[in-house]
């Protein structure tokens, strides 16, 4: 099935809202905002179908306008059902000056023989706050089904004012790699990994807070550090994962308050921030 | 065109005074950790390094940059230097290859006369390219008359003896098995430099979730001898 999501946010009065939405089957969106004196916008993103199945084809397209703040959610577990041809996704955000968006979508579940592409374009402009995490499973373990996918595909481009400062190429395709090799998930089975970037953020700071947060946790391996922007990256590799989702969104939930604004006062440049690095 | 040895030799020396001898790529974790600890770990470290890391990342780079330095063209290269910066994601592996690639630069810059290197390094002097490691190294292969396949074979034969050297004095392995190690790899990087002769651009840059972990992990270790 072939669909598409385009929503845009906007700001009214210090408060986001939906200035435009359309979607079609099986794509829904509903507004959860709980504290609605707050500037930013809840959306979850709902679907009709179980799952993504063979030749689903999903595009989907976020715009935020000047200094619009969106928080968008996923509803379940994303399960990758089987498949031959294959499916994809594509995801492109668009952030105009000082917005902020925060995506930390549910884990993904490929099962058996499944076959996914995702891409996802980010354009940052100035002064923007951006989260975006993605967690991976092994499968449905109890099924048996440990690695048993054929292909997952992920690719992130992030460019800020129209210049790529990060991407990664997340693939796996258990069946021509070792998956447990050292390098690879070192005999871990879920896979996490959160990107922020705020250029007003105390990138230092944060680095601590987010080392002292993980070493709280058992049974997690993980690894952050800065990008070539003022921003973080963070990787854990675990066995759970409920554990490594709650690990993204305290996480996410200490970074989203960290005011994106307070940069003009700072007066960096993002060029001076890539090259500082 | 003469296929310039000497100057491969030159270009791929280990011990060229670049500082290459100062960083691990988070072999340190490893041992400090006691997960690389004996030839068998090693040979593991550094056999899944070539195939899953330097093949994706910078060898396909030094192939890509060769090409773009024979067309002269500099857009490329700065494209390139971008995505490669971008990438490369855990800070001191990034700057690792900056701080080669720069040096690397000044090195060459004054042996090579070569118009397409000066544009790179005049990038690089302005802050339009970082300057990596290698990108410079596939610019200057192809200035100094190197055939391609001849580089990426110095290019991978270099990762490999870096590696070696570092295995054998952190873990420490014994030079023999070092030089061993070293032997058994022929087969490997003759395969690799075949399939790094026209990368498949959709894998630049392949996520290795325990390379980056530990190469991050690397920035926290409470006592260091390397800088990556």
């Amino acid at each position: 099935m072939r669909a598409t999501l385009h929503i845009e946010a906007a700001l009214k009065n210090g408060k986001t809202y939906l200035s435009n939405c359309f979607f079609t089957t099986p794509f829904k969106v509903a507004n959860i905002t709980e504290d609605r004196s707050k500037e930013e916008l809840h959306l979850m993103l709902m679907t009709s179908s179980p799952g993504i199945l063979d030749g689903d084809e999903f595009h989907m397209k976020i715009q935020l306008d000047q200094n619009a703040a969106l928080h968008l959610k996923t509803q379940s577990y994303q399960r990758l059902f089987q498949m031959k041809k294959g499916a994809s996704q594509s995801i492109e955000v668009r952030m105009n000056k000082g917005s902020s968006f925060c995506y930390l979508p549910q884990p993904t579940v490929p099962h058996k023989d499944s076959n996914f592409v995702a891409n996802n374009n980010i354009y940052l402009s100035h002064n923007c706050m951006f989260i975006w995490g993605e967690l991976l499973t092994c499968g449905r373990i109890l099924n048996g089904e440990e690695f048993a996918f054929s292909k997952f595909s992920s690719t992130t481009k992030i460019f800020l004012n129209n210049r790529l400062v990060v991407k990664e190429n997340l693939l796996i395709e258990p069946a021509k790699i070792k998956v447990h090799a050292i390098g690879q998930l070192e005999g871990y089975t879920h896979q996490a990994s959160l990107i922020f970037i705020n250029v007003a953020a105390d990138i230092k700071s944060i680095i601590k807070y987010v080392v002292d947060t993980l070493n709280q946790q058992k049974e997690i391996c993980f690894g952050v550090s800065s990008l070539p922007v003022n921003g973080i990256i963070i990787r854990i590799l675990g066995f759970k994962a409920e554990q490594l989702y709650s690990c993204l969104k305290n996480i996410a939930n200490h970074l989203s308050g960290i005011n994106n604004n307070d940069a003009a006062s700072l007066g960096r440049k993002e060029k001076e921030i890539i090259y500082a690095n | 065109m003469h296929n310039n040895l000497l100057s491969l030799l030159q270009l791929s020396d280990p011990t060229l005074p670049i500082g290459g001898y100062a960083h691990s790529a988070g072999l340190e974790t490893y041992v400090q950790q006691g997960i690389v600890k004996d030839v068998a770990t090693a040979t593991e470290f550094i056999t899944e390094m070539l195939t899953q890391n330097v093949q994706y990342t910078d060898a396909a780079f030094v192939s890509l940059a060769y090409n773009a330095a024979e067309e002269n063209d500099i857009e490329k290269l700065i494209q390139l230097d971008d995505e490669c910066t971008a990438v490369k994601l855990p800070r001191e592996i990034r700057q690792a290859s900056q701080k080669l690639g720069i040096r690397l630069v000044k090195v060459f810059d004054s042996v090579c006369e070569n118009t397409i290197a000066r544009k790179y390094k005049e990038a690089i002097q302005q802050q339009n390219a970082s300057g990596h490691y290698c990108i410079a190294f596939g610019i200057y292969a192809k200035a100094l008359n190197i055939f391609k396949a001849e580089a990426l074979t110095g290019f991978y034969y270099n990762a490999a003896v870096s590696m070696i050297t570092n295995c054998v004095k952190l873990i420490p392995l014994g030079q023999q098995d070092g030089q061993m190690v070293l032997f058994s790899l022929q087969q490997l990087i003759t395969e690799l430099v075949q399939r790094s002769l026209n990368p498949d651009v959709g894998k630049i840059g392949l996520c290795c979730s325990g390379f980056d972990i530990r190469c991050m992990q690397h920035e926290q270790l409470y006592s260091r001898l390397y800088m990556s």
